[in-house]
């Protein structure tokens, strides 16, 4: 008889523990909205987070992406695993959100916060052919009522598949030119070193048709001096590329550098499109958080 | 990069020159002149260079009529350099784009300073804090950047621009 309550109570508090669990459990979706990138360039994702509990939660970026080798090339031993390093995840934009009971809020990470942090600086994404299933780990911890906050525990997104591309032509020029230069990896947090600014500048007027053009115009244009000129480069690109992962940093470019020069008619087109934009991304990077 | 124009001589200038400009009949007059072609561009434009500033006590930052007369300039630079791009655009500007403006004016707080303002708010619990000129002029963009499509403006640029190579 003593067992049998014993066991009926087990079983209660167990259906309670996983009901508080469920009521208290986060979804995390990651979004990456481009499948197919070049090796060696950052990339726009954000991670849609739904809080079904009943308690206030702030949601953090907290380890690198787990990757899992789909197709390619195997991991090399000289790769290993992403590794923490002290400014890795350095948002300028934010990498946390404060969600509420029911709540859902997007937390966002444009390409152009690998500038600053290393988070997308690792050689997994620099191996051309190879095909990744990758997912994010996230941090959350229950905000208490007067700010101070409750037990850490992770939350895993979904996998989303990316392929980095083989590159052929005039991008596997600049794939060459990034191998001998930058160590294959997208390494604009130390542009300011003479040599990587002269391989960006290279591209640029050695390979106007590798779809690197992009990349390499909004680093360089950090340094440019002739806004107008500057204009019209990123102006062209838009045209060129309009398929490319980095058209609409471009848009967010074009449209800085028409304000500067208070190119009206232009600020207003490129404004437009900003504006409008599916992309949680591009919104961040032109009007930051408040707007979003 | 913008200046602070609180701290130069004509951040100075337009708190000193103090016609009242809050009411916004005087705006929308020389601004009816300036789309019935009765007044310059240039003229207008000198007008507004010292317009009053005075609703915000001395600090421009907080002046929603500084915003408005921002917004107003940079309508009439954008109409010069429309006449020498697309004739289509100035007159579209003239025809259209003080309207556009003035009716957002029209909708600013009653109250003449940010101080009456304020001593209206702290009278009116609940009510929402309207005295924002940076949310003004952003929505002041907004409006001009949403009446009509600008993506014609772009090849007229690049044809003024043809450095960059393709």
């Amino acid at each position: 008889m003593n067992i049998a309550r014993l066991t009926l109570a087990a079983i209660v508090a167990l259906m309670f523990a996983s009901a508080v669990f469920a009521q208290d459990s986060t979804e995390a979706h990651l979004v990456i909205p481009d499948s197919r990138i070049l090796p060696g360039v950052p990339f726009d994702f954000w991670i849609e987070v739904h809080n079904r509990g009943s308690q206030l939660k702030r949601v953090t970026v907290c380890a690198p992406f787990e990757m899992r080798i789909l197709s390619g090339e195997p991991l090399r031993f000289t790769e290993g695993a992403p590794k923490q390093r002290s400014n890795q995840l350095y948002w300028p934009h934010g990498g946390e959100v404060i969600v509420g009971p029911g709540e859902s809020k997007t937390l966002v990470i444009p390409a152009s916060d690998a500038q600053y942090g290393e988070f997308l600086d690792d050689r997994l994404f620099s191996a051309p052919g190879r095909r990744v299933g990758i997912r994010l780990p996230l941090c959350q911890q229950i905000v208490g009522r007067y700010g101070q906050n409750g037990d850490r525990s992770t939350v895993q997104t979904n996998e989303v598949e990316i392929e980095i591309v083989n590159p052929s032509g005039s991008d596997a020029t600049v794939w060459n030119l990034m191998e001998e230069t930058l160590n294959h990896r997208w390494t604009p947090a130390e542009f300011w070193r003479g040599e990587r600014r002269a391989m960006w500048e290279s591209v640029l007027r050695d390979s106007p048709d590798s779809n690197y053009v992009p990349y390499a115009l909004i680093t360089t244009g950090r340094f440019s001096s002739d806004w107008r000129d500057l204009l019209a480069q990123q102006l062209r690109a838009i045209e060129r590329f309009p398929e490319s992962p980095a058209v609409e940093w471009l848009h967010v470019e074009a449209w800085l550098s028409a304000r500067a020069i208070r190119a009206h008619g232009v600020m207003l087109a490129e404004g437009a499109i900003v504006r409008h934009s599916k992309r949680p991304t591009t919104r961040l990077l032109a009007f930051g958080n408040e707007q979003q | 990069m913008e200046l602070d124009r609180s701290r130069t001589l004509e951040g100075i200038r337009r708190v000193r020159t103090q016609p009242a400009l809050r009411n916004s009949s005087r705006l929308d007059a020389k601004l009816r002149d300036w789309r019935k072609r009765r007044r310059s561009t240039d003229d207008l434009q000198r007008w507004l260079a010292t317009a009053d500033a005075a609703d915000s006590d001395g600090d421009l930052s907080q002046s929603l009529v500084l915003a408005v007369v921002k917004r107003i300039e940079d309508l009439l630079d954008f109409a010069v350099e429309a006449e020498g791009c697309d004739t289509r655009d100035a007159t579209w500007l003239r025809d259209h784009g003080d309207n556009i403006y003035l009716a957002r004016f029209n909708r600013l707080p009653r109250q003449e300073t940010l101080k009456a303002y304020d001593e209206w708010l702290d009278a009116h619990e609940g009510a929402k804090d309207l005295w924002n000129p940076k949310h003004l002029e952003d929505d002041l963009e907004r409006s001009l950047e949403s009446a009509r499509s600008w993506n014609h403006t772009i090849p007229c640029f690049l044809r003024d621009h043809p450095g960059a190579a393709r």
